[in-house]
């Protein structure tokens, strides 16, 4: 397999932040089986030229703290980590790496007509 | 320092509870007095039930400003909400999902009583649906942002880095160990 390592490519993920274990043990065991689907396939590709069923995007109005530097105010990105989008998880990308912040049920307003 | 922010946190959490408890009761009361016009079919009772609709539909629109604006300001302040985040959620669940059963039981019911509903009573249920989205997704976006404060001020662990998807498979097996 060929990797290209331009752009902001993933290199690695980080899960040190104990809020995320916390919420991830909390996780149905099949949810937690198809998002680790999910994260593990992120390894190695771009964070721009990611699948659009994810549905990543950066979380508008919010800035987060740094998981390298406490003093530093980041953007905090969210993904689907379930086909059926009922749960996601945010993370931040510094260094190459995504730094798992937290994950939860993701439930929508019900708009049947 | 941080016990005035965690302080601060706790009279916003405190206010934030007494409102969901405030909007809960309006979601089902409002479930009550749909059962009352299908029951009794007069005039009066619909013009009483539209108002109550729209005085709902009113109170959802201000607590979706007013957590609109708490989301915000927790965020801005880096607020520790840590020792509020579990129940509170929990909370914000259980509204949201009361919230989807009840647009579900309006729709219903509108369907079902299309004949008795005039057009005040139409509007208010129209305004009450809106209010209602709206609110929803206002409780979602101060759920995600309690989330992510907690996040904001939790300890980080070293040791827990992968770079490769074996090494990840490892890492969430040894989580899963820990449990």
């Amino acid at each position: 397999m060929t990797v290209s390592l331009d752009g902001r490519v993933i290199r690695g993920v980080d899960i040190g932040n104990t809020a995320f274990r916390n919420k991830w043990k909390a996780l149905p065991s099949t949810v937690q089986d198809e998002a680790f689907g999910i994260i593990k396939d992120l390894i190695f590709r771009n964070l721009d030229e990611l699948p659009r069923k994810l549905h990543l995007h950066p979380l508008t109005g919010k800035s987060v703290t740094s998981a390298l530097d406490a003093t530093k105010k980041v953007t905090v990105w969210s993904l689907h980590i379930t086909a059926d989008d009922r749960y996601k998880a945010s993370f931040t990308y510094e260094d190459g790496k995504l730094y798992f912040r937290t994950c939860g049920r993701h439930d929508v307003v019900d708009k049947t007509p | 320092m941080l016990a005035t922010v965690s302080l601060l946190a706790g009279s916003d959490m405190e206010l934030a509870m007494r409102r969901f408890r405030s909007v809960d009761r309006e979601i089902r009361l409002g479930g009550w007095l749909r059962l009352w016009v299908a029951h009794v079919q007069l005039p009066i009772i619909q013009w009483g039930f539209a108002r109550s609709i729209a005085r709902n539909a009113a109170n959802m629109n201000d607590a979706a400003i007013w957590f609109t604006g708490l989301s915000k300001s927790l965020m801005n302040e880096n607020a520790d909400v840590r020792p509020y985040v579990d129940a509170v959620v929990e909370q914000i669940d259980r509204v949201k999902k009361n919230i989807n059963d009840n647009r579900r039981a309006q729709r219903q019911f509108r369907e079902r009583h299309h004949r008795l509903i005039n057009n005040g009573l139409l509007l208010a249920m129209d305004f009450d649906n809106s209010a209602s989205a709206r609110l929803f997704e206002a409780f979602d976006e101060f759920k995600w942002t309690l989330l992510e404060l907690q996040a904001n001020h939790s300890p980080r662990d070293e040791g827990y880095a992968a770079s490769t998807p074996e090494d990840l498979a490892a890492l969430f097996e040894r989580i899963k160990s820990e449990a």
